[in-house]
């Protein structure tokens, strides 16, 4: 006999895998076990009565009551979510949030390129729901949502040949626009370990672990069966020292999977933590390495590689080559959304993180004033320095304002430490909200300018063709 | 003062830091338009960290490592009454008093590695990347906004060299990101030094947060805030059963008690924000006991009939099964539509609901009552012969 347990789940999660409490009055928690959403499971339990704990990563819990008559009875549960009663639920409030609402696909290759959804999405009630996508590994994807009321944001993709994604309501309008964007791979063991890990729910990630490391050691190389274990198992121990590492696993998954940032965070941090002698120097390394690659897929691969720059940078006199993948890693630490798993930040891009929010629908009707080659950079103090040919000036239309990057590259260290730039646009004062960069200054437009940098602007004014020849013709740097 | 407890003594202990802020001098005076536009002062925060004392100082057992000292410090200025004790002045969140009490509580806690250190921070906070925890006398200078605030990031590395291998941090603040402010977060300083790679990678250091990244948390007027009251709930509702038939708080299980209580508020209490859920974070080793009730926790349990709308006529009763004959009963309440909520001992119970008044059948089930909540339904057969104007409101 097959017992059907409802649950709520906070997600639509296919495939998902909850951990679960076996709870007697006398004894208490005699077991804690895994069990799959939607697919019957059996259980060998003792005579008795019971109490089923059910604990969804992050969401309610579901009690259910279990008489086990004979002794050694095998009983078998279905676990059936019950998502859709709260999608419904926040859909009626919420649905006008997506009206407008959009996705794109990004690769990156020697950049971040836009590439063409494989797929068609899935609709409910005209609105985008789902996506299920079949990615090549090698290469690291993530996804763009973004809208006329949802501000743009950029999660990246689980490295998985097939992930799934979802885009629900919140409930809420606030950061997200009322839309929720969830990836996720088809491992359901590693997407619960990650979903309690996100929660912090370590007791249940603790029921978790134990299946996916077994998946791990199972998988003979780090291909598609191992490489997505092996990440989260390593972020996990990572988290709760429970282990302590560094294993020949991270090892094997630094050298194989090179393409893949976390695997070289996951082995650089876990170095790091080697007591009593923490390897500095290859955990560098592999930092340094990881940010010359892209951007880590996890949030906690985020967070590590920072905390790690960070600390090596400031542990160091002078190491460009450390101040370097730290300046192109915060942006994105500051931008981040650090409530998902996933690493994900509002931006025009990937390659973008913006802190303010974009609305709108991309447009391809974009205005690029390429390379204005008058333009002068002043040195603070001193002579001016004609740093002209290495600058590039790209002013890029959007819907409600303009954005300028600025690119400079100045000739010597010594030039860039000490020039100001002022940009000036005939009288337009443009709002200086980003850049990359390890040190930040706002204010009228004045900074010192680190060796490389691109200053992003903005001029918050209804675009229309009068503007832009405005811009064409005043737009330069003093 | 701000040390109103201290039984210091070279073994194992908890030592415990509680702020709570409130007052915040500069904000409201307009003196500095920067701040004033953004946060106004609290009346939460203080009743918070006193909520929070309170119950360490009354409440709080750990045999592994009991109470040391308790550092207090609440704006605006006020006294504070040791439960059972006498009103002592407190100091006021200002980052002079703060540091010393920092210092003094590390001095403690960085005397044993069996120490458990505690720290709780209830008021304004900002986050961008790192997050700031703002003192009673941030804004003093309209050069320096930042100035006298606590960079919980830099703080909480920087106690990589504290030798506890348990740290708690209870952080009952907004983590929203301000456009306006994140212009001055150079000026934001760790109470500590952080040591570059070396340190106490092994501590279970969970930060316990009110709210996710970006966003606000709540507290009402005058009164302990959602996040504090949902604490010391968890607290009070042990989840583990020891082989010694104790019952503990470990910090991994409080996280875990705190989610499914958060889905559960206290009868009558309102629902909690929209946009507000506790979230962990930093790293977590244990578990670690941090509190042992030596009896049997009381669990919320929560009873209604299904359906619904029979549960305000029916007689509701739960007997214990293990023969102690202890019982609840409630009666029919017309008026009330909500569940019977009612705390139980851990246990087995017989849960009965009776209709005296209607042609409805009995029900009942055996529920076994485990912390820390509990919700019963008892499914009510109802066939069409029941379906009369008079047996459904």
């Amino acid at each position: 006999m097959t017992v059907t347990l409802p649950i709520r789940m906070p997600v639509d999660t296919g495939g998902a895998m909850v951990a679960t409490e076996v709870i007697q009055a006398q004894r208490g928690v005699v077991a804690r076990i895994l069990l799959p959403v939607g697919e019957p499971a059996t259980l060998r339990l003792p005579q008795g009565r019971f109490l089923l704990r059910i604990r969804p990563p992050g969401g309610p819990v579901s009690d259910h009551e279990m008489t086990v008559d004979t002794a050694e009875e095998s009983l078998t549960v279905l676990l059936s979510a019950d998502t859709d009663r709260l999608q419904q639920e926040r859909q009626a409030a919420l649905g006008e949030a997506f009206d407008g609402a959009w996705v794109r696909l990004w690769a990156l290759e020697d950049a971040w390129r836009e590439v063409p959804l494989p797929g068609k999405p899935e609709l409910a009630e005209g609105v985008l729901r789902r996506l299920r996508l079949q990615l090549p590994l090698g290469r690291i994807h993530a996804i763009q949502l973004g809208g006329k009321r949802i501000p743009w944001r950029v999660a990246m993709l689980p490295p998985a040949p097939e992930v799934d994604v979802v885009i629900t309501t919140t409930g809420t309008l606030g950061f997200d626009g009322g839309a929720r964007l969830e990836a996720r791979s088809g491992d359901g063991a590693v997407e619960a370990l990650l979903g309690y890990m996100k929660s912090g729910q370590l007791d249940s990630a603790r029921v978790v672990a134990p299946v996916v490391l077994e998946a791990l050691h199972r998988a003979t190389l780090l291909g598609a069966d191992g490489l997505l274990p092996a990440v989260a198992v390593g972020y996990f121990l990572l988290r709760t020292s429970d282990q302590a590492g560094p294993f020949d696993w991270m090892e094997r998954l630094s050298e194989q999977a090179g393409w893949l940032p976390d695997a070289a965070i996951i082995l650089a941090s876990s170095l790091l933590r080697r007591q009593p002698d923490p390897d500095l120097g290859r955990a560098r390394s592999l930092l340094v390495q990881a940010a010359q690659v892209g951007l880590p897929v996890y949030r906690d691969g985020l967070g590590l590689a920072f905390e790690g720059l960070r600390a090596l940078a400031s542990g160091t006199s002078d190491d460009p080559r450390t101040d370097g993948a730290l300046a192109a890693v915060e942006p994105f630490a500051r931008a981040a959304d650090w409530r998902q798993h996933l690493a994900s930040f509002r931006g025009h891009s990937p390659a973008e993180p913006t802190f303010s929010a974009i609305l709108g629908v991309p447009t391809s009707a974009v205005v690029t004033i390429p390379g204005k080659r008058h333009v002068r950079v002043q040195r603070a103090g001193a002579q001016q320095a004609n740093l002209a040919a290495a600058e590039t000036i790209v002013v890029t239309r959007r819907s409600d304002y303009i954005d300028f990057s600025v690119t400079s590259q100045g000739p010597s260290e010594e030039a860039e430490r000490v020039a100001e730039v002022r940009v000036l646009m005939g009288g337009l004062r443009p709002r200086l909200y980003q850049r990359s960069g390890p040190s930040l200054s706002y204010g009228d437009g004045r900074e010192p300018v680190p060796r490389e940098v691109r200053r992003a602007m903005r001029l918050d004014a209804r675009v229309n063709d009068d503007l832009v020849e405005h811009l064409e013709t005043n737009l330069r740097l003093e | 003062v701000t040390t109103v407890i201290d039984r210091f003594e070279r073994r194992p202990q908890t030592h415990v830091l509680a702020i709570g802020v409130g007052s915040y001098r500069h904000l409201s005076s307009g003196e500095i338009p920067e701040l004033a536009n953004l946060l106004g002062r609290l009346t939460s925060p203080p009743r918070s960290a006193v909520a929070f004392a309170d119950w360490i100082a009354a409440e709080l057992n750990n045999p592994h490592a009991p109470l040391g000292s308790l550092e207090l410090l609440l704006s605006p200025k006020q006294q504070y009454r040791l439960p059972g004790g006498d009103a002592v002045p407190v100091d006021e969140a200002t980052s002079e008093a703060v540091k010393p009490a920092f210092d003094r509580w590390l001095e403690r806690c960085n005397g044993d590695p069996g120490n458990v250190a505690m720290l709780f921070f209830s008021g304004h906070g900002i986050e961008y990347g790192d997050l700031h925890l703002l003192l009673d006398d941030v804004g003093a200078s309209r050069f320096r906004l930042l100035e006298n605030t606590i960079n919980l990031t830099q703080t909480y590395g920087g106690l990589k060299q504290c030798q506890a291998m348990a740290q708690c941090f209870f952080v009952d603040a907004c983590r929203e990101i301000s456009a306006e402010l994140i212009e001055w977060r150079g000026a934001s300083q760790g109470l500590l030094d952080v040591p570059l790679v070396y340190g106490n990678f092994a501590r279970d250091a969970p930060i316990y947060f009110s709210t996710f990244e970006s966003a606000q948390a709540f507290g009402d007027h005058e009164r302990p805030s959602v996040y504090t009251e949902l604490l010391l709930r968890a607290f009070a509702t042990p989840t583990t059963l020891r082989g010694d038939e104790t019952w503990a708080v470990t910090t991994s299980g409080l996280q875990e008690a705190i989610v499914q209580l958060f889905h559960r508020p206290r009868p009558g209490a309102p629902l909690p924000p929209d946009g507000q859920q506790p979230r962990l974070g930093g790293h977590t080793a244990g578990p670690t006991v941090l509190h042992v009730l030596d009896h049997s926790p009381s669990v919320q349990v929560s009873v209604a009939c299904r359906p619904q709308a029979v549960t305000p006529r029916a007689r509701l009763a739960l007997t214990a099964c293990d023969g102690t004959d202890l019982s609840w009963q409630r009666q029919p309440q017309p008026d009330t539509p909500e569940p019977w909520h009612v705390e139980v001992p851990v246990g087995s119970y017989d849960v009965r609901a009776d209709f005296l008044l209607d042609r409805l059948p009995s029900a009942e089930k055996r529920a076994i009552v485990w912390p820390p909540a509990r919700d019963i339904e008892l499914p009510v057969d109802l066939q069409l012969e029941h379906l009369t104007p008079t047996a459904l409101p």
